[in-house]
């Protein structure tokens, strides 16, 4: 097997997207980071692409990095992981995938450039099916306004600062998901106290993210509320399925989505090259 | 303008502690980075697009190092 690196990203999408969107849930991250570079949300520069040819010449996984991010990849058969260490640029930092991919490629990649492989953080990926409503609390849920950009880039400053995650915080892209409709909070006598975000559905299975309540509105139980009212929005406009991402070490999301009707589905693992 | 020196780390060090260090700047100030693993040279200029700031450009220590500019936006 052999991985093809493709240089246009409108070809490679339109290559690839079929096929992850055979497994929306696993798939997901992958998927969503091409859509949103194709859609025009988040500025394509420099992205890396590649494709494992199977021996019948079809895919068998898939890999791409957005700087200054590692790489991601999909689930990928015994040895492949090793084989992409060889043919990846230089400077690479770091590696998101099911296990054991992304891991095997940090090792392999590290054996090649003298580094260390670290597991930085380890995920599930969830997917409901049919909600379970939470306990009703005060407020409603509705779309962030064009003029929300200032408060919504605030709030993803404050999130990536606390959880250490790579997304973009920046206030065009921010502008952007507004006017896609897919930037949602949950407001409390007129004040916005949660937001819920969610990605363009890969098939039909939309995945939610991010979902951030400033420490002063926590424990009152408005991001289950904002989650399940956003889940409810996507299934009865055609989505068969959500899927969400939670932090193995984070308890109280891990809690809250399991009581809106989440199951785990697969491992995500984020790994870090240390020198 | 504030110096974070970053010689001898490779990434994502040196982004992970630009991350870490752009609030002790001003909104509309720069911080300069001093970087001499050559990833950083696509990696700063990326983590800017992705955070919103502005990328302003590589300049040169008096040792040689690459030295990238960042100019805090939000």
């Amino acid at each position: 097997m052999q991985w093809v690196v493709e240089t246009d990203l409108a070809a490679y999408g339109g290559r690839v997207l079929p096929w992850l969107e055979r497994e929306p849930v696993r798939n997901s991250v992958p998927a969503t980071v091409l859509m949103t570079r194709l859609d025009g949300t988040i500025d394509p520069v420099d992205v890396w692409t590649a494709w494992l040819a199977g021996p019948d010449g079809e895919i068998a996984g898939v890999a791409l990095r957005t700087p200054p991010r590692g790489m991601l990849m999909t689930a990928l058969p015994a040895g492949a992981a090793a084989t992409l260490a060889a043919v990846a640029t230089d400077g690479i930092p770091a590696a998101s995938g099911p296990p054991p991919s992304a891991g095997d490629f940090c090792r392999a990649y590290a054996a090649r450039t003298g580094g260390r492989a670290v597991l930085e953080r380890s995920e599930q990926l969830y997917r409901l099916d049919v909600l379970v409503p939470p306990p009703a609390v005060p407020g409603r849920l509705r779309p962030m306004a064009a003029d929300e950009v200032g408060l919504l880039v605030r709030w993803l400053t404050e999130f990536s600062a606390e959880s250490h995650a790579m997304f973009e915080t920046g206030a065009d892209v921010a502008a952007r998901s507004i006017a896609q409709g897919r930037r949602m909070v949950w407001e409390v006598g007129g004040q916005p106290v949660c937001l819920v975000g969610f990605n363009p559905p890969v098939g039909r299975v939309p995945r939610i993210g991010p979902v951030w309540t400033p420490p002063e509105h926590r424990r009152r139980g408005y991001a289950a509320a904002a989650t399940a009212a956003t889940c409810r929005l996507l299934l009865d406009g055609g989505a068969v399925a959500v899927a969400l991402f939670a932090d193995d070490a984070n308890p109280t999301a891990v809690g809250v989505y399991t009581r809106l009707g989440f199951r785990p589905v697969t491992a995500q693992e984020d790994w870090l090259l240390e020198y | 303008m504030i110096p974070l020196d970053q010689r001898g780390r490779r990434c994502p060090l040196p982004v992970i502690e630009l991350a870490r260090h752009i609030g002790d700047v001003g909104i509309g100030e720069i911080i300069a980075v001093a970087a001499d693993d050559p990833a950083a040279r696509l990696d700063i200029p990326a983590w800017c697009r992705m955070r919103g700031h502005d990328y302003a450009g590589e300049t040169e220590a008096p040792d040689g190092t690459p030295v990238y500019s960042v100019r805090r936006r939000t």
